[in-house]
């Protein structure tokens, strides 16, 4: 079986930067230093509001190419994770293939995933090698998830982060690929969900109405990311330590042996929590939300970038990651440094 | 013994409070000062830590005071 790595790393965060201090003012109940004790975040970074996650995905895509002198010719395939499309159609990893000037005798698809999405990712462009259809994958996530929220929802906007990531999928690399697991269940799709966009409540959405409390639709939240923040919590705290476990059997690891532990980072109680309850070492669980916030599917590839750089020397080192949210959706693997 | 266990239960509830909020077991703790949609996420980490049960957060937000968790996490 050809063995499949990740080649190289790189993100782009865009300029605006959203302080603590900031969000403070929005609600007269939340103080800059409340807002850090309670969320662990203190800055991300969002999209101005003619730059889209198709913008932020090139730019991260770019700095890839550049920074690991990567030859955009030798792409084979560009798989593009995200829940903010340009359009509904066309593909929006079309549209990308397009402006970063890739070949046009390439595959090209989006996928929708939140934050298990890169690790499918991963798993897509491990077949798409190990079958011989493609040799280097390209995958990008990119989410602005700031764009659906209401402006004075400190809560979300607290927590939520625009990002890109570009990760390169080959034949060889400095991390290799190693077996994974899969999980869903859409019963928990009604704790965090934008219910208007899509199709089945086409007529009611209303995005682009500014006065934000007379949408008309009866509902204005509807119109806007809704997060059930403690439903969420109680599936992620009851469900990843078994996989986290099934992670290891299935890789046949033991929970000694892994170097550590990278989880889709999506709030620091969360991280807390289940840090606790796994009962892993702090030396060996890396976190970052402090810097960036939940960033959704571009989490663990921050972190992965994140840690390669503080790490002096990662080689021979076994990382779990495991990505988990909306959907309900969860998926994790063991990369092999 | 119940009687015990439920002076524990409110030790336990009581270190999750940001400040010295007088309670005891009749007490409504959606009034607290200390309650927001964070506490919950407090109060089914600390019940899952001390009781090893799983308390959903629908039966926290159904629950009216602190004999009714009480209640609830016997019941599990």
């Amino acid at each position: 079986m050809i063995k499949t790595f990740i080649k190289c790393i790189s993100f782009h965060l865009p300029q605006n930067e959203v302080t603590n201090d900031y969000l403070s003012t929005l609600s007269p109940n939340w103080t800059s230093d409340k807002i850090y004790s309670k969320i662990g975040i203190e800055r991300r970074f969002i999209t101005n509001e003619n730059e889209f996650a198709s913008d932020i995905a090139v730019k991260s895509a770019n700095k890839l190419f550049v920074d690991n002198n990567i030859d955009p010719n030798e792409i084979d395939f560009l798989i593009y994770c995200t829940q903010s499309p340009d359009y509904l159609l066309p593909t929006t990893a079309c549209i990308i293939q397009n402006t970063l000037g890739l070949k046009k005798s390439i595959g090209a698809i989006d996928f929708n995933l939140g934050c298990s999405g890169y690790v499918y990712g991963l798993s897509i462009a491990k077949g798409l090698i190990q079958s011989g259809s493609a040799k280097n994958v390209l995958l990008i996530t990119s989410e602005t998830y700031s764009k659906f929220l209401k402006s004075d929802d400190i809560s979300n906007r607290s927590i939520f982060g625009d990002a890109a990531t570009s990760t390169l999928i080959s034949t060889s690399g400095i991390a290799e690929i190693k077996d994974f697991v899969f999980g869903t269940d859409g019963s928990g799709a009604k704790n965090l969900n934008l219910k208007y966009g899509g199709i089945k409540y086409n007529n009611n959405f209303n995005y682009n109405n500014k006065n934000e409390d007379d949408f008309g639709s009866g509902n204005s939240n509807e119109n806007y990311l809704y997060m059930n923040g403690a439903e969420i919590f109680s599936f992620t705290l009851f469900s990843i330590p078994e996989i986290v476990q099934n992670i290891l059997k299935k890789n046949n690891i033991t929970f000694n042996e892994i170097d550590y532990f990278v989880f889709h980072q999506a709030s620091k109680m969360v991280l807390d929590a289940l840090r606790k309850k796994i009962n892993i070492n702090e030396d060996k669980f890396f976190t970052n939300i402090k810097n960036y916030g939940n960033t959704v599917s571009s989490t663990i590839p921050i972190a992965l970038s994140d840690l390669t750089k503080q790490s002096n020397d990662l080689s021979n080192k076994k990382i779990l990651i495991t990505g988990f949210g909306v959907g309900y959706s969860w998926s994790g693997t063991i990369l092999q440094f | 013994m119940e009687t015990n266990e439920l002076e524990i239960f409110i030790e336990n509830f009581k270190s999750l409070l940001l400040s010295d909020e007088n309670v005891n077991s009749k007490t409504d703790f959606k009034q607290l000062e200390s309650w927001d949609s964070l506490f919950i996420l407090e109060l089914i980490m600390m019940i899952d830590e001390k009781y090893e049960k799983k308390i959903t957060p629908t039966t926290i937000l159904d629950s009216t005071t602190i004999n009714d968790l009480f209640n609830e996490i016997k019941s599990i």
